[in-house]
C-alpha cells in the first residue's frame, strides 16, 4: 500500500509542478497588466501561449493587453481566438468590435476616412455562437436518433408506434441536417484556408514569397486573411477578402486559431 | 395516414414561425465627448445603432455648422437566436466653424417604408476662439509653392503632380507640411482618381484638410506655361527618426479637358500621372545640452491638478496632468507617479489634437487614480517633459510642479488586487477611448482544445447509427430469407396465425357478424392447408381442393369433413341474416377439430402422389 501511494505521489510530482509553473506566469502577468505594463502583461500572456495552453482567458487577457499597447491587429486576432475557443464569450466579442473601432478611428486620424467592416458569411453568423461540443452532441444524438427510428421501422409492427417513428423520424432528420451543417462550419472544414487577422496598418501582398517581389496589394490592420499556403521562409500565401491575394511576411498575419489547427 | 401527415405539418409549421423573421427593430444613440469647445476646438461624435432583424440605414444628424475631419464606420452582425443583429459605430472628428449653441441631432436609422428611429438629441456650445489673434481653423489650401523652385515634380507641360516639402531638413519630431499637387493646364472634367499615395513611412502624421472639400484651382505660371492648381493632399509629417526619409511618388489619373484635349491629343483616354518621391534630410536632435527622457519637439506646457489634497486612507482622488502645446502630442509619455503607501491605478490618456491654421497643437490628458493605503503626506510629482524648440534650437522642460496628498485616518486593509472594474474604469469609461478590459482573473489554464470531435470514440458513437440500420436491414433481409426456405417452419407459422384467425372469429362471434366469423374461419383452414401441402389453395374449387387432399394422402373422410367445412363457411357467409350465436359456437368447435387433424397430417410429395 504504502509502495502504491509512493508511486501515485511521483506520478502526481510534475502536473503539480507545472500547474504552479503556469498559474505564476498568469498571476505575474495579470499583475503586469493591473500595474499598467501592458507590454510586461502581453509578455507574459505569450509565455503561456508559447507552453502550450490553449485557453479563452488567456487569449482574451492577451487581446486586452495588445489593446491597451495600441496593436489592435494583434488584440482583433486573440479576440478572435478567444471567441473561437469559447463561442458566445460577451466580453470577447465587446473587445472585438471595440478593436476594430479603434483600428477606424486610427485610420480615420491619419486618413480622414476609415471603413472596417465584419460582416460574417450566413454559415458562420448562424453557428458562431454556439459551440463546437454542443454541435456535435446534437449531430451524436440526432444520428443515433434518426438511424436508430429507421432501424426500428424496419421490425416494429404495431401500427401507432410505426406512426410515432414516422413523425419522429424526418424532424430528427431536420435536427441531424442543421447540427450537422453547424459541426462542419464551425470546425471550418469547408473554409478554404485558416483565418488569420493582419496585424500591421500595411501589409503588402506580393506576387511571390520574397521581399524583392512586386506588391500586388496592400493589406490593412484588423482585415480577415485566410491563409492560404504555410509557405517556407517565413512568408504565407493569403487571401484577403475585398483585397487580393498574395504572400505577406508571415509575423504580419497572426492565425486566429491555436497553431495546429 | 392523414393524421401522421397533419401532426407532420403542424410541427414544420411551429419550427417555420419560430424561425421566420421578427419585424426589425434597433435603437441609435450618439454620444460627444465634450459638449463645450471653442471655434476651431475639435471633438468626437459618436454613433451607434443596433438593428435587429432586418436591413437598415443610418442617416447622421445634420453637421453643417461643423467641418468633418474624420469619420471612421465600424460595423459587423452576430446571430442572436434567429435574428440578425448588426451593429454599426460611426465615429466622427468634427470642428467648430463658428460660435453659437447648436443642436445635434437626431440621428435616425431608416428601415424603408416609412420606419424610423430617432437617437437622442446633443447640446453643443461653441465658444468664441481656441486664442486670441490666432487664425482660426481653416480647411482651405495652403499656400502655392514657390515657381522658381523645381523640386518635387517631373515637369509636363500637360500636366504634372508635384510633391512639396515645407522643410527638407526637419529635426526628429518636428512638423513638415507635406502637399500633393496637381498642375494641370485646363480644368479638371472628373474628379482625379489616386492610384498610388505619396506614402509617408517613417512619419507620424496627420491630415491637415477636411475630408469633404471641394477640389478649387488656383493659378500658377511655370516655365511661361500657366497651370490650373490643384490641392491633393496636406498632410503635417513628424519624422520619427533621423536620416534621410523618403516621401514616396503619387500617381494619379485624371481626365483634362484642357488644350490637349482639344488638339485631340488621347481623346477620352484618361492622363496617367506619375509623380517623384522627395528625400528629407532628417536631422537627429543636437546631443548638447539635452535632458534626459523623450524630448518633446514643439511647444508645451504642463499642469497638474488633484481632485482632492486631503482625503481618508482608502479613498480615492484623481490626478490629472494635461500637456497642452503644439507638435505630435499624441506621443508625450508621462511616467505614472509612484511612492510607497500610495496605489497608482493605470491612467486614462483622452488626446485633444486641432490644426488651426495648419499647425498641429492640442492636449493630452493623463488621469490616475490614486489610493493612500497609508496615513500620511505625499509628494506627487513634479511632471516633466524635455522639449526642442526648432526654431530657437534650443532644449528647455515643461514642468508641473509638485502636489502633495495626505492621507488621513488608519492604514486601509491589506493592498488587495485592486477589482479589475474599479481598475478599468476609474472615472466611468472615456467616450472617446476604445474601452477594453476588464481583464480575467481566473483561467483553468487549459492545454488541449480537443472537442468531442476530436476525441476517437465520437467517430465510432456516430459510425453507430448508420451501422445500426445497416445490421437491422441485414437481419430482415436474412429473417425472410430464412422463412422463405425453411418449408418447415411453414406449418408453424400457419398454426400460430390459425390460432389468430380463430380468436378473431371469437371475437366476430361474440360481436354478433357472423360474415366476418364464417370467413375467419374458412381463412384459417385455407392458411393451414396451404402450409401443409405447400402450395396455394384459395383458386382451387371445392371439388379440385378435395381431389387434391385425397392425391396427397388425406384420409378421404378428412377431406370431405374439410371441404364441406369450407363450404358451409362460403353459404354462410353470403346468407348470413339469421344466424344465430350456437350456431358459430359450434362452427368454431368443428374448426378447431378439423384444425387439430391437420396439425397430424403430413401429406407425401406431388410427384409420389
Amino acid at each position: 500500500m504504502r509502495r502504491s501511494l509512493l508511486v501515485l505521489a511521483l506520478l502526481a510530482l510534475p502536473l503539480t509542478a507545472r500547474a504552479d509553473s503556469l498559474e505564476e506566469i498568469w498571476d505575474r502577468a495579470n499583475h503586469a497588466y493591473f500595474q499598467g505594463d501592458h507590454d510586461g502583461a502581453a509578455d507574459g500572456y505569450r509565455e503561456l501561449l508559447a507552453l502550450g495552453v490553449v485557453d479563452p482567458d488567456v487569449a482574451f487577457n492577451l487581446a486586452t493587453a495588445e489593446a491597451r499597447r495600441g496593436r489592435y491587429g494583434a488584440a482583433i486576432q486573440y479576440f478572435e481566438q478567444a471567441l473561437w475557443l469559447r463561442p458566445g464569450d460577451e466580453d470577447a466579442r465587446a473587445g472585438l468590435e471595440a478593436a476594430r473601432a479603434a483600428v477606424g478611428a486610427r485610420r480615420a486620424n491619419a486618413q480622414g476616412e476609415a471603413e472596417v467592416a465584419e460582416e460574417p458569411p450566413l454559415g458562420e453568423a448562424l453557428f458562431g455562437g454556439t459551440s463546437r461540443d454542443l454541435l456535435a452532441l446534437l449531430t451524436l444524438l440526432s444520428s443515433l436518433g434518426l438511424f436508430g427510428a429507421l432501424t426500428a421501422l424496419l421490425f416494429v409492427r404495431r401500427e401507432s408506434v410505426r406512426l410515432g417513428l414516422g413523425i419522429a423520424a424526418p424532424l430528427v432528420g431536420i435536427v441531424l441536417l442543421v447540427s450537422g451543417a453547424g459541426m462542419v462550419i464551425r470546425n471550418g472544414w469547408l473554409e478554404e484556408g485558416d483565418p488569420g487577422v493582419v496585424l500591421q496598418e500595411r501589409v503588402p501582398l506580393r506576387e511571390g514569397p520574397e521581399a524583392e517581389a512586386s506588391e500586388r496589394h496592400v493589406a490593412r490592420e484588423g482585415q480577415r486573411a485566410w491563409i492560404l499556403d504555410d509557405g517556407e521562409d517565413g512568408w504565407v500565401l493569403v487571401r484577403v477578402p475585398s483585397v487580393g491575394e498574395g504572400w505577406a511576411e508571415a509575423s504580419r498575419i497572426g492565425p486566429v486559431r491555436p497553431s495546429g489547427r | 395516414m392523414k393524421p401522421r401527415l397533419s401532426i407532420a405539418i403542424a410541427l414544420l409549421s411551429i419550427l417555420a414561425s419560430s424561425a421566420s423573421a421578427q419585424a426589425p427593430d434597433g435603437e441609435v444613440e450618439m454620444s460627444v465627448d465634450r459638449n463645450q469647445v471653442e471655434v476651431g476646438g475639435i471633438f468626437q461624435l459618436r454613433i451607434t445603432a443596433t438593428v435587429q432583424g432586418g436591413q437598415a440605414q443610418l442617416q447622421p444628424p445634420d453637421l453643417a455648422a461643423f467641418d468633418v475631419l474624420s469619420r471612421s464606420v465600424s460595423s459587423g452582425s452576430v446571430m442572436r437566436g434567429f435574428t440578425r443583429e448588426s451593429r454599426l459605430t460611426q465615429t466622427m472628428q468634427l470642428r467648430a466653424r463658428q460660435p453659437g449653441a447648436f443642436q445635434l441631432g437626431p440621428a435616425r436609422i431608416d428601415f424603408g417604408g416609412g420606419t424610423t428611429i430617432d437617437s437622442n438629441v446633443l447640446q453643443i456650445t461653441v465658444g468664441g476662439g481656441i486664442q486670441a489673434g490666432q487664425p482660426a481653423a481653416q480647411g482651405g489650401a495652403p499656400d502655392l509653392p514657390p515657381a522658381h523652385h523645381a523640386d518635387g515634380m517631373a515637369f509636363d507641360p500637360r500636366g504634372f503632380l508635384r510633391t512639396w516639402v515645407t522643410d527638407a531638413e526637419p529635426y526628429v519630431g518636428q512638423q513638415v507640411d507635406v502637399t500633393v499637387y496637381l498642375y494641370l493646364r485646363g480644368p479638371l472634367r472628373a474628379s482625379p482618381a489616386i492610384t498610388r499615395e505619396a506614402t509617408t513611412d517613417g512619419f507620424w502624421t496627420r491630415d491637415l484638410l477636411p475630408p469633404s472639400r471641394s477640389l478649387d484651382a488656383r493659378t500658377q505660371t511655370l516655365q511661361n506655361m500657366t497651370f490650373q492648381v490643384y490641392t491633393l493632399r496636406h498632410v503635417a509629417a513628424f519624422p520619427l527618426q533621423a536620416g534621410e526619409q523618403t516621401i514616396g511618388a503619387p500617381a494619379m489619373e485624371v481626365r483634362n479637358s484642357g488644350l490637349w484635349g482639344l488638339l485631340g491629343g488621347g481623346g477620352n483616354e484618361p492622363l496617367r500621372l506619375e509623380g517623384v518621391p522627395v528625400t528629407v534630410n532628417v536631422r537627429p536632435l543636437p546631443s548638447e545640452g539635452r535632458p534626459d527622457g523623450d524630448v518633446h519637439v514643439g511647444e508645451l506646457t504642463v499642469t497638474s491638478e488633484l481632485d482632492r489634497a486631503q482625503v481618508g486612507t482608502g479613498d480615492a482622488v484623481t490626478l490629472t496632468v494635461r500637456a497642452e502645446g503644439r507638435g505630435a502630442i499624441e506621443q508625450i509619455r508621462i511616467p505614472s507617479p509612484s511612492a510607497d503607501g500610495l496605489r497608482v491605478l493605470q491612467p486614462e490618456i483622452r488626446d485633444t489634437v486641432s490644426t488651426p491654421g495648419g499647425v498641429v497643437r492640442g492636449d493630452r490628458v493623463y488621469r490616475w487614480l490614486i489610493v493612500p493605503e497609508r496615513p500620511g503626506t505625499y509628494t506627487l510629482g513634479p511632471f516633466e517633459v524635455p522639449v526642442f524648440d526648432p526654431e530657437a534650437e534650443r532644449y528647455t522642460v515643461a514642468r508641473a510642479p509638485a502636489l502633495t496628498l495626505t492621507a488621513a485616518g488608519n492604514a486601509a486593509a491589506a493592498a488587495a488586487e485592486p477589482e479589475p472594474a474599479e481598475l478599468e474604469a476609474p472615472s466611468g469609461p472615456a467616450p472617446d477611448a476604445p474601452s477594453f478590459g476588464p481583464i480575467h482573473r481566473e483561467s483553468e489554464l487549459t492545454r488541449s482544445y480537443a472537442t468531442m470531435v476530436d476525441r476517437g470514440w465520437y467517430r465510432g458513437l456516430l459510425a453507430l447509427g448508420p451501422l445500426m440500420l445497416l445490421l437491422g436491414l441485414v437481419a430482415r433481409a436474412w429473417r425472410r430469407r430464412a422463412a422463405s426456405d425453411d418449408p418447415a417452419r411453414a406449418p408453424r407459422r400457419a398454426r400460430k396465425a390459425a390460432r389468430k384467425r380463430l380468436a378473431e372469429a371469437q371475437a366476430h362471434a361474440a360481436g354478433g357478424e357472423p360474415r366476418a366469423f364464417y370467413a375467419a374461419i374458412g381463412a384459417a383452414l385455407k392458411d393451414v392447408l396451404q402450409a401443409r401441402l405447400g402450395q396455394p389453395v384459395g383458386s382451387l374449387t371445392h371439388p379440385e381442393l378435395s381431389a387434391l387432399l385425397t392425391r396427397r394422402g388425406m384420409e378421404p373422410e378428412l377431406a370431405r369433413a374439410v371441404v364441406e367445412e369450407l363450404e358451409g363457411c362460403d353459404f354462410a357467409r353470403f346468407s348470413a341474416a339469421g344466424v344465430e350465436r350456437a350456431e358459430m359456437d359450434e362452427c368454431l368447435t368443428r374448426a378447431r377439430a378439423l384444425l387439430a387433424k391437420l396439425d397430424r397430417f403430413t401429406p407425401t410429395a406431388e410427384d409420389e402422389a
